[in-house]
């Protein structure tokens, strides 16, 4: 039999059952994907594995040359670690890299390491690193490069460090850094992890944006300059003016993954307002964006621009905070979200861009998602739920950020609630604002990325006493059952699993969650490779510009 | 049902405007049978200008009475399909029209306008008023008397107006700043100048027959307190001094907020043009002789010289209330301050501008009403400048 | 004449004195001082954190404490740890030779939290930028107002009259938001088709200004600013067309052309000219909306991001501009009153 793992070892025995799901199609392509690189498979051998046909790998005749210039907020640098938006990550993922690439097509790519080696219990991970990188200095890239980024991200205290949230079967509960033994080098191309408990979400994980791999000089400085003076990648760093513009700039020395066509990458920072970037375009200033809200696609078509689409686990949410007044009360939680038709606000909120979701958080997209129905308005019942919590008279108040799509989806939400007779008050803040307390509001509106496991965004909003657990849900059932979802890497069982999950968290009332999203982005027609992503990641080395 | 061409569309909104057509009429008809009557305002009548502006401004008040009787639907009322419809689109249910087309949020443009002319309507003119108050009592005294009194106050006004408003907006109107209870406070101080001009207003011109007198400043401290305390205090922030069951006028923060910064901002311009007026007429012999009479200095300030400068400040009024207008579309364009699903018209505008090049209506719509109105005011305070002129 | 002077520079002194006390005091209360941590260490920090973060960061000291290291007459902020933070920073790269002070008195500005740079520097940059925008404004609006308002009150109560007024007062009361957004849809998007203009100035600060970019955000200011001079000019033109010698001179034969030119034009021109003077103030507003409205990453676009983000020194480094324009263009205004009117002398 051919080797289909990333390294020479045995196929992984939970592999061959999640492939049997998915030809059998219970499994979306997308999330056996995403299990198979979890589970060390390689993409060739997911492909093989899940008789699916490789895509051809059409090598174009990629013209050279040209600067990129995308409109897009440049914000403040930081830490990676600490990174709270791809945007920052866009432009340094040109000059530093990941160890790992999530790809457009739901594949993990291995990146600066080779291949990963998961143990059949996944308590033990090897991480190979690739061999024949060398930082700008010189010096090559090894197994204590690696160390030294894991170990980072493990330092829990550190402030805004959400890595440590992805890493944390590595970290010891005590210390809140690295535990002992944790994170141990083999030889100079080999880094093994030993988990405290089992985690298939860990190198789901390190393709996240904080990922970036830092130098090992590199102190936390927030000037970019600094941060990013040694680098592996295909660019250097020209110039990074927060909230105005940066710019980088292909290396004289050849990049270790072969040629990346452009001369430069020019970031132009158009602020909150769409209607700007739009203008930007029109005015031929930029070639490409990051995001194309979907109110605004008629719009951008009439300037010329190609606009491409994915579907994503993106989403929003109106959670409850239940350790607020009054959303304590489960029946007012039910009333609110029964009271909403989440086909409307997809409708109102993204011109109906995406699909409806079923308040749960977990979707189609994810492999274990266990289809328990929609959710469905219910006036009566919610009129009922409210008279009994005595609350009709109530008025309640639905936070959001001043952000297009999401401040819509809030009116949105708000026009249904008073359809079915609840009094509300918006409040919409600056994003400035807004995030101080995000974690805090009684009712609010919080966008959502999307992860590529289920179980992954259950663990990070929902569990209790999780940092980014903002409707302070906590339910022991529900953190049992989920703690076992993330143990079983057997979909079919983690499925059963999930179905009671979802229930519950449904039928708490936590959350209304009235779709998800479809992402765009788009570039002018001489911009070839650009596409889309999921997660709005910016890998340029396939962009080239035609003349 | 069919969607409306566009004659019908201007016949239908001409129609739905049927209470504001007669009030106007009404006060026209009224207006000329007196016109000799009626001193400055009677004159009016003369000059087409002053007619014209007069009728913008009619127009938008009588609107922001009737709103209810004008509007087609509610302003918060969203119709599912309806979404960015070109104007004179009939609804799904068959039951009428969106006769401006539908918003982003499928709500109905035509009625949010109306709608917005009553939150313009009241908040313009009565912040001006406040505004001309706090100017009034400190602008008389302040060129009445001179001296440190003058270089302070003169100095104060200056340092905010030296201020960028937008700059200001920013400091006063933000949320973290409205937690701290500071416009509240702002407020407190504010609100206690229309107070303090009436008693002194009363207090000057009938200091000779105590009986009047204090019945009067009895009447007003009850009243006037009461609702200044009922107005400024909120229950459930910074300053909560009635409860609920006593608070009869409960503003929303946000809009006493926005109240308070206009108020601010307008004040110390105000200051200016009366401390220059009175320094003018304080040397006329009619001051002259009332000193020689004896008469109090509050009531050589409040019945002597105000109504002699009455003439240029009711023009900057009308001037002011259109300032302000503009200034609220600007806390509305920066989305500073107003409730944010608010119709009021800047922010309308500045919802709408985000897709004004596919769905222009939105944004044109409250656009061309804010202008109309700020253009009623200038017509009117033209009319006006040149009809006292003629004095 | 010098003492005159003497006494409006320290005016504008105290002024900005003021002020700056003022805006400090505004930004340094505690939910602002949260917002600042929170935009700077991470938005999902804890309570705890921004704690430590504003310690670290001197922002525990007392008030008036840290103004006056503002200003440079307390010492600077220096953490117990290595590297100096904040004010320092840039005078020095050894800590043992950074000076102790070093405020706004020994020429430091501050550093820019969200642009994460020197605070004149980046004054410097923008104002230039806006510089240009506001010469461009008056090149356009002050000819072309001062035209419109001459016309006008040459002949009051004409068509002419009649017609430029409606148009003065239409312009003015027409605001910056109303009238920018329009000129975009019709003059720079798809939805006419026409896109004669750029309908964003976003680039002007890499490219520099060209006709393209700047012709939309200078009408835009233009237009409101200009129908208020010109109401100010046909006022004082008007009030000079009636004089005695304006008769006199028509009745001895001068020719119409003439006397508005040589005789009326002067006069009437005095007026004009204070409350040209007294627009740049409120340019400098106009400015903020327009810059916001196409991205012109001017002195109003960075007096807006330094505003929402809570950006203590940058907002400290706005104000003084701001008051200095304002009381130096008054000031300028006096004089240049005091200069055209032969009939003023100041003692």
């Amino acid at each position: 039999m051919r080797n289909w793992m990333l390294t020479r070892r045995a196929l992984h025995p939970l592999a061959p059952g999640i492939a049997r799901s998915f030809r059998d199609g219970r499994v979306s392509r997308r999330e056996f994907l995403a299990t198979m690189a979890g589970l060390g498979v390689s993409t060739a051998g997911a492909f093989a594995l899940g008789g699916l046909t490789a895509p051809a790998a059409a090598e174009d005749k990629k013209q050279v040359g040209g600067t990129l210039r995308i409109a897009q907020n440049v914000r403040p640098f930081r830490d990676p670690r600490t990174f709270d938006g791809t945007e920052i990550a866009n432009v340094a993922r040109q000059c530093n890299e990941y160890l790992v690439r999530w790809n457009p097509d739901f594949t993990f790519e291995p990146w600066l390491l080779e291949g990963w080696e998961v143990s059949d219990d996944a308590m033990t991970y090897l991480l190979k690193v690739r061999p024949g990188i060398t930082w700008s200095d010189g010096s090559p890239f090894a197994a204590d490069d690696v160390i030294f980024n894991i170990t980072r991200w493990c330092e829990a205290e550190a402030p805004g460090n959400s890595m440590a949230g992805r890493m944390t079967p590595l970290i010891d509960g005590d210390t809140k850094l690295a535990a002992e033994g944790a994170i141990s080098k083999v030889d100079d191309l080999t880094v093994q992890l030993s988990l405290s408990k089992p985690d298939i979400s860990l190198i789901a994980g390190m393709a996240d944006y904080p990922g970036l791999i830092m130098h090992s000089s590199y102190d936390g400085s927030d000037d970019p300059m600094k941060a990013l003076a040694i680098t592996t990648g295909p660019c250097e760093l020209v110039s990074y003016e927060a909230n105005d513009r940066a710019e980088v700039r292909r290396k004289e020395a050849p990049w270790w993954k072969g040629t990346f066509a452009l001369d430069g990458v020019v970031w132009t920072d158009f602020g909150a307002d769409s209607t700007t970037m739009v203008a930007a375009f029109d005015a031929g200033d930029v070639d490409a964006n990051y995001e194309t809200p979907a109110d605004f696609l008629e719009i951008i078509a009439s300037t010329g621009a190609e606009t491409a689409e994915i579907a994503t686990g993106s989403t929003i949410v109106a959670r409850m905070n239940v350790e607020q007044t009054p959303y304590q009360n489960v029946a007012i939680r039910r009333a609110i979200q029964l009271a909403v038709d989440n086909g409307v606000i997809l409708d109102l909120g993204m011109n109906g861009a995406g699909t409806t979701a079923a308040n749960h958080h977990v979707g189609p997209m994810h492999e274990e998602y266990a289809d328990i129905g929609p959710a469905e308005r219910d006036l009566e019942q919610s009129r009922a739920l409210l008279a009994e919590a005595g609350a009709e008279e109530m008025e309640f108040e639905l936070l959001s950020v001043d952000e297009d799509w999401q401040r819509n989806s809030g009116d949105a939400i708000a026009g249904q609630l008073r359809e079915a007779g609840i009094n509300v008050k918006r409040t919409v803040l600056p994003g400035t604002t807004y995030w101080n307390d995000w974690t805090k509001y009684p009712f609010s509106m919080t966008e959502w990325n999307g992860r590529p496991l289920g179980v992954q965004v259950l663990g990070l909003a929902y569990r209790s006493g999780v940092a980014w657990n903002e409707s302070a849900y906590s339910n022991p059932e529900f953190d049992g059952l989920l703690d076992q979802a993330l143990a079983t890497a057997d979909v079919e069982k983690r499925r059963v699993l999930m179905a009671d999950i979802e229930r519950i968290l449904r039928e708490d009332g936590v959350i209304i969650q009235p779709y998800w999203r479809s992402l765009y982005r788009s570039a002018s027609p001489n911009v070839h490779g650009f596409g889309a992503h999921q997660a709005f990641e910016q890998h340029l080395d396939r962009v080239w510009i035609s003349t | 049902m069919d969607p409306l061409g566009t004659g019908a569309i201007i016949l239908t909104i001409l129609g739905r405007f049927w209470p504001v057509w007669i009030g106007i009429a009404a006060i026209f008809a009224l207006s000329f049978r007196f016109k000799r009557r009626l001193g400055l305002y009677g004159r009016l009548f003369d000059s087409p200008v002053a007619m014209a502006g007069l009728a913008l401004v009619l127009f938008w008040a009588f609107t922001a009475i009737f709103t209810d009787a004008i509007a087609t639907y509610g302003t918060l009322e969203q119709v599912s399909q309806m979404k960015n419809k070109p104007p004179g689109t009939p609804t799904p249910d068959g039951t009428g029209w969106f006769l401006l087309g539908g918003d982003h949020l499928a709500r109905d443009v035509f009625s949010r306008m109306v709608a917005g002319s009553r939150i313009v309507i009241i908040i313009a003119p009565f912040s001006t008023a406040v505004a001309f108050m706090v100017g009034i009592t400190l602008g008389l005294p302040a060129g009445y008397y001179g001296g440190r009194l003058d270089t302070f106050l003169s100095f104060a006004a200056n340092l905010i107006l030296a201020f960028p408003v937008i700059l200001l907006f920013y400091l006063l109107v933000t949320p973290e700043i409205a937690d701290t209870g500071l416009p509240q406070y702002l407020a407190l101080v504010l609100f206690l100048f229309p107070i303090l001009f009436l008693s002194v207003f009363v207090n000057a011109r009938y200091r000779v027959t105590p009986g009047v007198r204090n019945w009067a400043l009895l009447a007003i401290g009850v009243f006037c307190g009461y609702v200044y305390i009922s107005l400024v205090s909120e229950p459930g922030t910074a300053i909560a001094i009635l409860p609920a069951a006593l608070d009869a006028i409960s503003v929303p923060t946000n809009i006493l907020i926005v109240f308070v910064s206009v108020v601010f901002v307008n004040s110390p311009t105000v200051f200016r043009i009366v401390r220059g007026l009175t320094l003018d007429i304080k040397t006329r012999d009619y001051v002259a002789a009332a000193k020689t009479r004896g008469e109090g200095l509050w009531y050589i300030m409040l019945w002597e010289i105000l109504p002699n400068a009455r003439g240029p400040l009711i023009v900057d009024f009308c001037l002011r209330v259109g300032y302000t207008t503009i200034l609220l579309g600007t806390l509305g364009f920066f989305g500073l301050g107003l409730s944010p699903e608010s119709p009021d018209w800047g922010s309308t505008i500045n919802s709408g501008r985000r897709l004004l090049t596919i769905v222009p209506f939105p944004a044109i719509v409250p656009a061309v009403a804010l202008m109309s109105l700020v253009l009623g005011l200038n017509l009117l305070a033209d009319g006006l400048r040149e009809e006292s002129l003629k004095d | 004449m010098l003492l005159f002077l003497l006494r409006r520079v320290l005016i504008v002194l105290l002024s900005a004195f003021c002020l700056t006390l003022i805006v400090f005091l505004l930004t340094n209360l505690s939910p602002n001082l949260e917002k600042l941590a929170k935009s700077e260490a991470g938005t999902r920090i804890t309570d705890r954190e921004v704690a430590v973060w504003l310690e670290q960061h001197g922002h525990a000291r007392p008030l008036l404490v840290r103004y006056a290291s503002w200003l440079g007459l307390a010492p600077a902020w220096a953490p117990p740890g290595r590297h100096l933070p904040g004010q320092c920073a840039a005078a020095a790269e050894d800590d043992a030779d950074a000076p102790r002070y070093c405020g706004i008195l020994q020429g430091n500005w501050g550093t820019s939290t969200v642009f994460r740079g020197d605070v004149a520097t980046i004054l410097g940059v923008r104002l230039a930028l806006t510089g240009n925008l506001m010469l461009w404004v008056m090149l356009v609006m002050v000819p072309s107002a001062l035209l419109v308002g001459v016309l006008a009150g040459m002949r009051e109560g004409s068509v002419t009259d009649r017609t430029l007024s409606s148009f003065s007062i239409v312009t003015s009361a027409t605001p910056e938001y109303v009238s920018g957004v329009i000129l975009i849809a019709v003059f720079a998007s798809s939805m006419t088709g026409l896109k004669w203009f750029s309908g964003t100035a976003g680039s002007v600060a890499d490219k520099g200004p060209s006709f393209d970019t700047m012709v939309l955000p200078v009408t835009t200011i233009a237009l409101y600013g200009m129908g208020y001079v010109a109401r100010m000019t046909r006022a004082s033109m008007a009030e000079v067309m009636t004089q005695q010698y304006i008769r006199t001179a028509r009745l001895k034969g001068v020719s119409f052309r003439n006397v508005v030119l040589k005789h009326a034009l002067r006069n009437a021109l005095i007026a004009p000219f204070t409350v040209i003077m007294l627009q740049f103030p409120w340019l400098l507003n106009g400015v903020v909306i327009v810059e916001t409205l196409f991205n012109y990453k001017g002195f109003g676009w960075t007096l807006v991001e330094a505003a929402g983000a809570n950006d203590i020194d940058l907002m400290l480094g706005c104000s003084v501009v701001a008051v200095v324009v304002v009381l130096v263009t008054q000031l300028l205004s006096d004089l240049g009153y005091v200069l055209l009117n032969p009939r003023i002398r100041v003692h």
